[in-house]
């Protein structure tokens, strides 16, 4: 495995917008590619309400199985891959979109429950949705008086 | 005073890109293949006009509701690209489907390729 150690590890801040993202890119060729255009791929977007947190990835014609989520603590992790569909007896004129293979581990603003979590795959869009490990909650502290 | 919160609104301006396409021949047909992901069939458009074929898809905002954005690394953007086609291509026998995010254009040759043989009358 190789992580990007170019990247400086910060704090985590729940009130801010810091986060912390760790990417893994499976082939050299798919980093290189994408890279080109100066970003990880692929992109992901997190948004957050209460004790919920949603991570969306546009993943157009991805083959469904092949996609894999892992929830491990705070720590999400998407792969898959998309293999060409193009037809073998056709004559290619153009070639733009490509195979890929990814996999990209984005850490949570809190641990999660992973029996909870939900995925769909609709429009080429993957959106993940997990709810907050109810012993991760923050608890109030009652103070005693005398 | 107000602050402005950003609540990822579907309402903002929106990009327009050009999205990746494969173009592949088969003896009968063309097909294209145009990645257009967040895209729906309403808010797809697809005509042909004179020579030039658009394809023309709006972001469906599949933002989750009622949460906030935390990390952005992408917009959700429209798209629209053309295509200019040869006149071996019969037009109206143009077929689109939509699937995964990935729109699939079907793109018939034309029969009347084969040259015609004209018969020649005696005018005498």
């Amino acid at each position: 495995m190789l992580f990007d150690t170019a990247f400086n590890r910060s704090v985590w801040d729940v009130f801010g917008d810091v986060q912390r993202v760790l990417e893994q890119a499976a082939t050299p060729a798919a980093r290189a590619a994408y890279s080109a255009f100066g970003r990880d791929y692929p992109p992901v977007n997190v948004w957050t309400k209460d004790h919920a947190v949603a991570v969306s990835v546009e993943l157009p014609g991805i083959d469904q199985d092949s996609i894999d989520i892992q929830v491990e603590g705070q720590v999400l992790t998407v792969s898959g891959k998309r293999h060409a569909d193009l037809p073998e007896d056709a004559k290619i004129l153009r070639r733009e979109r490509g195979d890929l293979e990814f996999s990209r581990s984005i850490e949570l603003p809190f641990a999660v429950d992973a029996k909870k979590a939900e995925a769909r795959y609709a429009n080429g869009v993957l959106l993940v949705v997990l709810q907050r490990l109810a012993s991760d909650k923050p608890r109030k502290i009652k103070i005693k008086t005398d | 005073m107000s602050t402005e919160t950003n609540t990822g609104s579907a309402t903002a301006e929106r990009r327009t890109l050009r999205p990746f396409a494969d173009i592949v021949e088969f003896e009968d047909r063309y097909q294209i293949m145009v990645d257009l992901p967040g895209v729906t069939e309403d808010g797809l458009d697809v005509t042909i006009e004179r020579n030039i074929l658009t394809v023309r898809g709006s972001h469906s905002g599949h933002e989750p509701e009622g949460m906030q954005s935390l990390w952005r690394e992408y917009e959700p953007a429209d798209y629209e690209r053309r295509f200019t086609l040869g006149n071996g291509i019969d037009r109206e026998q143009v077929e689109a489907e939509l699937k995964h995010g990935v729109l699939t254009l079907v793109l018939p040759k034309a029969e009347n390729l084969q040259p015609q043989r004209i018969a020649v009358r005696n005018g005498e």
